[in-house]
């Protein structure tokens, strides 16, 4: 309970006199997760949609595949993303292993299943008419589609919120893709792992700490922003 | 230039391993007509509106507003027509927004969708929920808006898909009536889906009996009612007897035997082979001597009153025959303390006024 206690203000002495290193980690944790989400979002919405609105052979057995990524481990994407850009890797000509790029990489692709995921159930969740009735109403494809993810908006927004959530708290694929270098691909996660490993519970905990909040802070403005704009009951 | 709005050749929609769950050997639809479509669950009716709206996959030749569809764009064609569906269909944003939309999607400038979307909601009297969430609307006044929205674009072509089937029948009377008006009025050409065909009655100048997939017929809503042409459309259209018959022919003419017993001589068309006779419940009369005297060929009846029904106009009498049941329908005022459950009953019908199926 002590060493709970002496992390907790160990965190507090951290934020408070502004420690540049920790600033630099949660910054980069951040910036690579909030990335990641962000492409995950562009690639998984339209795909979400897509699965949800189009009848096709296969749409079970795609649609399994999404959910089946949705608990894809972080290791198993680290691993996948470190051999194909290792320097003898098809992609290794680059030189993004180890670098934040790699690491953006890594957890775009273990968000961007919940992602997908999660669209496609919030648009099932829509009465499957209105595309036809917007469509009978005169609306172009693209029109319609645009008015059902706004319909859906509350449901998307949970989607990345529960995106986010996962790559921000994932450690494997980032240690593996990032190899935590101190100044470079360091964030909250790894740092954690790395104190533990060091025997520095107390720096662990106030890491971990400082982690929940930045992650507790973007949850409550994703959450602001998907009830913002509910109208109505 | 065709004096069809709708021309259907042939047109055939299969849905997965179902094939033609729609099968329409032809089908025009004039400018201004009022047509509507009646059938059991699975039919086929809401997907004949689908596919007139252009938004569901058929083969077969359409024409739609004199256009072959498929050098046309849908989206185009789609923007003459409006579809009201049976579920309330609306965003949740406000009254105004969701009527705004489909002049929105046609790029029409704000200045002129405000004057529309009022005018719209204002012939359907919910002008004063222009403000209110959609979501917030009790389900008549979801629909009112349903319709204004639909209505907002001024199209030459109205499908409703059942769009009254949640509403209390004064609601629905109601609704029906403002839509037959403004139709009128505008000249738009309304197809109306429906599993009541009392509205049909109301609405409707034509429909059209639709069973798996099939029109079976296509006339007048009143000549369907005394004419209906199988037992299926009978039973639809709420024919009060439907008794299962055979014919026998002798010297005299062709006979009708009614399961209960009943024989008469029957000078009307028969299809053979027949199965059943329809004799709607208004054409059962209560019989009185002068009227036997007088109309000799009237075949008579006597059963025993089972329950008196009372109605707006027409009482209803059931009674019962050996073991089959006739329902007559008499003016109020020719049920007399002498006819009450148990008592027994002569009634009078023309066979001219039964029909054969």
């Amino acid at each position: 309970m002590d060493m709970i206690l002496q992390g907790m203000i160990q965190a507090f002495q951290l934020l408070v006199s502004g420690d540049i290193e920790i600033t630099e980690v949660a910054m980069l944790t951040l910036t690579v997760s909030g990335t990641a989400t962000a492409i995950s979002v562009l690639f998984g919405v339209p795909l979400g949609l897509w699965l949800a609105l189009k009848e096709f052979y296969g749409k079970q057995a795609c649609s399994s595949l999404v959910n089946f990524g949705m608990g894809l481990p972080p290791v198993v994407v680290g691993l996948i993303v470190s051999l194909f850009l290792w320097r003898y890797g098809p992609l290794g000509d680059f030189g993004l292993m180890y670098t934040p790029v790699a690491m953006i990489i890594a957890q775009a692709m273990i968000a961007a299943p919940i992602v997908t995921g999660l669209s496609f159930a919030a648009i099932l969740s829509i009465n499957p008419k209105l595309r036809w009735q917007l469509i009978s109403l005169g609306a172009t494809p693209w029109q319609a589609s645009w008015l059902l993810i706004r319909e859906a908006r509350l449901g998307l927004m949970a989607a990345v919120i529960a995106g986010f959530g996962r790559v921000i708290s994932e450690v494997g694929a980032s240690m593996m893709v990032g190899g935590n270098i101190k100044g470079q691909t360091r964030v909250l996660t790894t740092a954690t792992v790395m104190e533990v490993g060091k025997g520095n519970y107390d720096m662990a905990l106030a890491i971990s700490f400082i982690l929940l909040i930045a992650a507790y802070s973007i949850v409550v403005l994703l959450t602001h922003l998907q009830h913002g704009g509910k109208r109505g009951r | 230039m065709s004096e069809y709005i709708l021309e259907m050749r042939h047109v055939t929609v299969d849905r997965g391993a179902r094939k033609n769950i729609l099968n329409i050997e032809a089908f025009g639809l004039r400018p201004g007509e009022l047509v509507a479509v009646v059938g059991p669950n699975g039919a086929g009716k809401s997907t004949l509106l689908q596919v007139i709206n252009l938004l569901h996959a058929y083969h077969g030749g359409m024409k739609l507003f004199g256009q072959k569809i498929s050098n046309s764009n849908k989206t185009m064609l789609r923007r003459r027509a409006a579809m009201v569906f049976q579920d309330m269909l609306l965003l949740n944003d406000t009254v105004f927004n969701n009527v705004a939309l489909a002049l929105r999607f046609r790029g029409v400038k704000e200045g002129e969708i405000k004057e529309r979307v009022y005018k719209a909601l204002a012939d359907f009297r919910c002008d004063h929920l222009a403000n209110r969430s959609a979501l917030l609307l009790s389900g008549g006044e979801a629909q009112r808006v349903c319709i204004a929205r639909a209505l907002v674009t001024m199209p030459e072509l109205l499908l409703l898909d059942e769009p009254f089937a949640a509403l209390d029948a004064a609601t629905r009377d109601e609704l029906i009536e403002e839509i037959r008006q403004l139709a009128g009025v505008r000249g738009i050409a309304v197809v109306l889906v429906s599993h009541n065909f009392a509205d049909v009655l109301h609405f409707a100048e034509r429909a059209l009996m639709l069973f798996n997939g099939h029109i079976v017929q296509d006339d007048k809503p009143e000549f369907i009612m005394r004419r209906p042409a199988n037992e299926q459309v009978a039973r639809l259209v709420g024919m009060d007897n439907i008794i299962p018959c055979c014919s026998e022919q002798d010297s005299q003419g062709r006979f009708i035997r009614l399961a209960n017993g009943i024989r008469f001589l029957y000078h009307g068309e028969v299809c053979e082979p027949i199965s059943v006779c329809c004799l709607p419940g208004d054409a059962l009369y209560l019989w009185d001597k002068r009227r036997l005297n007088q109309r000799e060929t009237w075949v008579m009846v006597e059963g025993v009153v089972e329950r008196v029904i009372p109605g707006v106009g027409t009482y209803r009498i059931l009674i019962k025959l050996g073991e089959q049941m006739l329902s007559a329908r008499v003016p109020p005022h020719h049920v007399t303390d002498d006819i009450h459950s148990y008592s027994r009953v002569k009634l009078a019908f023309n066979p001219a006024e039964v029909h054969i199926v």
